[in-house]
């Protein structure tokens, strides 16, 4: 089981990203989220309707097989917002590995603070 | 087996989505995410994609829950009921289905009085705008009477001096008029006040059996 919970922001932006890589289906994307995190099928449904209502994600059938495949896409409104949460990540990881990575060594952590490096001449 | 486990699971999805009165679009574009789940899956896995999709009932709540719908889940929906029709192998593929409606009448009499209030309103309201009137200007002409009493004392207070017999019967009369508005007015205004409390203790009943009725219609169209 997973320590910890993915929040609904996090489960956005991850969707928006594997979408923006390229158009995709349903079936792809839980597949794609699944590779990464805990979720259930069920979870990213409710996603793709909130992204499809804020205008994030826009969909069209391609016919697969003799049926429809409705596949996503990433609108304008949807590329800035998962610019924007890429970057809140990046800041976000960066505090939390400050506490949580201290010992772990993350380079640029370490040279900001060479006092920790002494503190901890092992992990140096 | 791999088939019916993805019959049995769309059925029982789309049924509760329809028990929680979920518009026909909504119900058809979930149905159509999770069908093509099950059909990109494969054929050989539904089982494992049911069992990833999680209990119908919850994903089902889920879904109006997100749409904001109640989620009222039908109580005597058995899932034997389910299990059987899977088992005579004659359950057509859970189409989307355009004319199942979920059941609007008792919103549709709401929405009709609503409606209808635009007429029937202002004729309510001009009635007891008028009764009110009547009331107050009764009232207010007791209410002189007693006013005159007042009057007639003070010019009797007056005339006193020039006339004294005439004096004194102005002030006699004005204290019998004060006498005969306070004796009308209190018990009048008792009244008037205890007929609009019947009134409007009347038109609150009256308006929650009416409402009543309503949920009750609901709840046995729901269950029957």
């Amino acid at each position: 089981m997973m320590s910890f919970p993915i929040s609904a922001g996090l489960l956005d932006s991850m969707v928006l990203a594997i979408v923006s890589s390229e158009d995709t289906y349903g079936y792809e994307i839980t597949q794609t989220m699944r590779k990464a995190v805990d979720v259930s099928e069920s979870t990213l449904y409710p996603v793709l309707k909130r992204l499809q209502k804020s205008q994030m994600l826009e969909t069209y059938d391609k016919e697969f097989m003799g049926r429809n495949r409705r596949y996503y896409h990433v609108t304008t409104k949807g590329a800035a917002q998962l610019s924007d949460y890429r970057q809140q990540w990046v800041e976000h990881k960066e505090k939390v590995d400050s506490i949580l990575m201290l010992l772990g060594g993350n380079k640029e952590t370490d040279k900001k603070n060479k006092s920790e490096e002494e503190l901890l001449p092992q992990e140096a | 087996m791999g088939t019916m486990k993805r019959l049995e699971y769309m059925t029982i999805l789309r049924q509760k989505l329809v028990d929680g009165g979920l518009g026909n679009d909504e119900i058809n574009d979930a149905l159509e995410f999770y069908e093509e789940l099950f059909l990109d899956g494969g054929y050989e896995n539904e089982e494992k994609t049911a069992l990833n999709l999680g209990d119908p009932e919850k994903l089902a709540q889920q879904i109006l829950a997100e749409n904001g719908a109640v989620g009222f889940v039908r109580p005597e929906y058995k899932m034997e009921d389910a299990i059987n029709n899977q088992g005579k192998q004659t359950v057509p593929p859970p189409q989307p289905d355009h004319n199942i409606a979920p059941d609007n009448r008792n919103l549709a009499a709401v929405i009709l009085v609503i409606v209808t209030s635009v007429i029937w309103g202002p004729v309510l309201i001009g009635l007891l705008s008028g009764a009110f009137g009547l009331a107050v200007g009764l009232a207010a002409g007791i209410f002189s009477i007693g006013c005159a009493g007042i009057g007639l004392i003070v010019m009797g207070g007056v005339t006193a001096f020039q006339a004294p017999p005439v004096g004194v019967l102005l002030i006699g009369v004005g204290l019998f008029l004060i006498g005969l508005g306070v004796l009308i007015f209190m018990p009048f205004c008792k009244l008037v006040i205890g007929l609009f409390k019947k009134f409007f203790g009347w038109l609150t009943r009256s308006l929650k059996t009416v409402f009543n009725n309503v949920t009750n219609n609901k709840a046995v169209n729901e269950n029957g």
